[in-house]
């Protein structure tokens, strides 16, 4: 993702605005000139293949059988008929879309609230123990996702640690019913996602120069003033990256939903999935596929023009 | 002087870092309106004293008065003080005229108001038709003028700069001091300076304090400092000094230290230092005459004889390095170019002569009398 390609080289605020002002043709031309052509043809090679071979070409792929329909044995009959996207949009799978983007957008929002201070705290006052920090903030990645949401199982259900914890404090008197329920996936979501929000804001909360905080106070603002003015609107690159980086892979998730949640918890990834290894209509599968991807490029393409982060894209 | 002189008035501050003693029990009276520097070379306590004051840094022990009230323990968004940061510390998301307005925008001024006083800040440092610009877009001396705009146009009881003018080059660097002397004259706000740089000092200031290892060594004039320092360290690190140290030989009225036939060093305030105590005096090398060897200097003149080892020409004045046997130490004698007629023009390297000047010209330094003070900052 470009993103991630202008977060690790900010270029020097001179040059910066250089680039700003030549022409994006310009620009390009510039770019892939001479030897710096050849520089950046030898080290992109091999990623541009990686992804050429496991990326652009298994998309075309689907994006060609989303045309086409569904063999009698489960295989692919190669076509051009639109029935599959007249499908995907069809209000049958209004309401599971709604959700998906709803649970992923709560969870985005919580990530977001859980994360910031998080970052804050580590890129300010972590000093000399910014990396345990950050060793602790990766840990639970050591361990396999799947489990990780399983032992959320452990957690909530009926005789779960909440449950007996609660029970046995005397606070409630029957089980709460947590599992499979919407709450427990945007738990899910949020846990799972947490780290992906909480690394973009660090390193744009850790570039920070901390002088700034110091002239804002000196100009008469409070914490939060400073807050609102000055740290918040530095460190939007990261939100923009961390929002990204949650919402995208939350929206299409189907294994929190599929293992933590329940009947009314459907989201578009298990739909997807369903239709993939289930129902066995790949043509259909991969018109649900490009269809996300549609409406997901639009949304981010309005969303980072929104906040003005031209830097992004 | 009364409470209502001082713009800032610090009473027994202290502040520990860890075991370092980065203030020392500092007690000092900044005048309203004064321009008053800070000096000392780094790790002398000068930018942690600055930082005390705007309230980044709070004192372990001690008082900072502003206006007749401790601040001391009051954040930097409640002092009346601005500050213009070393590295400028614009925002950078903001443009020219919003950094400059930011402080105005906090205290909820109206907007027509907020505009005005923007506008004339951004005038005063000729930025008027800058407004719109990004930070980075300026150069650094442009960048510095935003920020001296952004912290004056809060009208402060202080303005503290710290080593404003450090990432400029020469050139700029003399001009931008012009420009803030002017500056602080229209305005009449108290500035406080903080630079190791005493020619910068000494050039700006109606007063410095000379600071040295979190101490105070001496608060004066620019003047001052130079022909009375108090101490060694100051005579050391303001300008160049000679420095003799002797026991007192004999006392006419007068101190004296001999060196054998026909040299002498002659001091004032003999009762400062009575016979067979040890003496320390410092004496600038412009006050010195060199003499052929055969001239005979005034009889109330300091005396001793030297052999020339270096002679550097600085156009104006030239600058000789001269052994002084009787010291067994080397003198800096700074000559005026006149090139009288009768005059020898330039004395050359392994010449014999002799150095004379008014005992008027030597000052009596305490002898080891502030902590560390023997070694030489020249």
């Amino acid at each position: 993702m470009s993103m991630d390609a202008s977060k690790v080289t900010p270029s020097p605020p001179a040059e910066e605005a250089a680039i700003r002002k030549a022409g994006l043709w310009s620009r390009f031309v510039d770019r892939f000139r001479g030897r710096s052509f050849l520089v950046a043809n030898v080290l992109l090679a091999p990623t541009m293949m990686w992804l050429t071979l496991f990326l652009v070409l298994p998309l075309l792929v689907i994006f060609v059988y989303s045309f086409g329909g569904r063999g009698a044995y489960g295989d692919v009959e190669l076509g051009f008929s639109l029935s599959n996207y007249t499908k995907a949009f069809s209000p049958l799978w209004m309401p599971v879309i709604l959700r998906s983007f709803a649970f992923a957008g709560i969870a985005t929002v919580l990530t977001l609230a859980l994360g910031y201070p998080l970052a804050y705290f580590v890129a300010i006052y972590g000093g000399a123990k910014k990396n345990i920090f950050l060793i602790l903030l990766m840990l639970p990645f050591w361990t396999s996702y799947l489990i990780r949401t399983y032992s959320w199982i452990v957690i909530l259900r009926t005789e779960g640690v909440v449950n007996t914890s609660l029970s046995w404090l005397g606070i409630i008197s029957e089980p709460l019913n947590l599992l499979n329920t919407p709450f427990s996936v945007v738990l899910g979501l949020t846990y799972g996602f947490l780290p992906f929000m909480t690394l973009p804001l660090y390193a744009s909360l850790e570039k920070l120069d901390k002088s700034l905080l110091e002239a804002a106070q000196d100009l008469g603002a409070n914490r939060l003033w400073t807050l609102l003015r000055v740290t918040l609107p530095l460190s939007l690159p990261g939100v923009v990256a961390g929002t990204l980086l949650t919402f995208i892979p939350a929206v299409g998730d189907f294994v929190t939903p599929d293992l933590l949640g329940g009947p009314n918890t459907l989201m578009i990834g298990n739909v997807i999935q369903q239709q993939f290894l289930s129902a066995r209509d790949w043509a259909y599968g991969s018109a649900l596929s490009f269809s996300l991807m549609a409406i997901l490029l639009v949304g981010i393409f309005l969303y980072v023009r929104k906040m003005g982060s031209e830097d992004l894209m | 002087m009364s409470e209502e002189d001082y713009a800032i008035r610090l009473e027994g501050v202290t502040k520990l870092f860890g075991d370092l003693r980065a203030v020392d029990d500092m007690s000092l009276g900044i005048r309203k309106g004064e321009f008053f520097s800070l000096l000392g070379p780094s790790g002398c306590g000068k930018t942690t004293c600055l930082r005390m004051i705007a309230g980044f840094e709070e004192p372990t022990e001690g008082a900072i008065y502003l206006e007749g009230t401790d601040v001391a323990r009051f954040p930097p968004y409640r002092r009346n003080v601005n500050t213009v940061f070393q590295n400028y510390a614009l925002f950078p998301h903001l443009n020219v005229e919003k950094n400059v307005a930011f402080g105005l925008k906090r205290k909820k001024l109206p907007k027509a108001e907020i505009e005005k006083r923007v506008h004339d800040a951004l005038r005063m440092v000729e930025l008027e038709d800058r407004g719109k610009n990004k930070p980075t877009q300026l150069s650094g001396g442009m960048q510095q003028r935003v920020a001296l705009a952004r912290a004056l146009v809060n009208l402060p009881a202080v303005l503290l700069l710290d080593e404003p003018l450090g990432a400029l080059d020469l050139k700029l660097r003399r001009q931008m001091q012009l420009e803030l002397k002017h500056i602080h004259e229209s305005v009449g706000i108290t500035f406080i300076y903080v630079t190791h740089d005493q020619e910068e000092a000494l050039t700006m200031s109606d007063r410095i304090a000379v600071m040295k290892q979190g101490r105070v060594e001496q608060v004066g004039e620019p003047e001052e400092l130079y022909e009375a320092p108090a101490t060694r360290f100051v005579a050391g690190f303001i300008g160049v000094s000679n420095f003799i140290e002797g026991r007192v030989e004999s006392s006419n009225g007068m101190g004296v230290l001999s060196y054998g036939e026909n040299q002498r060093v002659i001091f004032g305030k003999p009762q400062d230092s009575p016979v067979g105590d040890t003496v320390s005096l410092s004496v600038r090398p412009e006050k010195i005459r060199l003499l052929e060897l055969h001239e005979e200097p005034p009889e109330e003149n300091c005396v001793l004889k030297g052999i020339v080892r270096d002679v550097v020409y600085l156009g104006m004045t030239t600058q000789y390095k001269i052994d002084v046997p009787a010291l067994q130490s080397q003198f800096t004698v700074l000559e005026q170019n006149v090139q009288v007629a009768s005059d020898k023009t330039l004395w050359m390297p392994g010449e014999e002569t002799v150095l004379t000047w008014h005992p008027y010209h030597n000052r009596v330094l305490p002898e080891q009398a502030t902590r560390g003070s023997t070694e030489e900052v020249a």
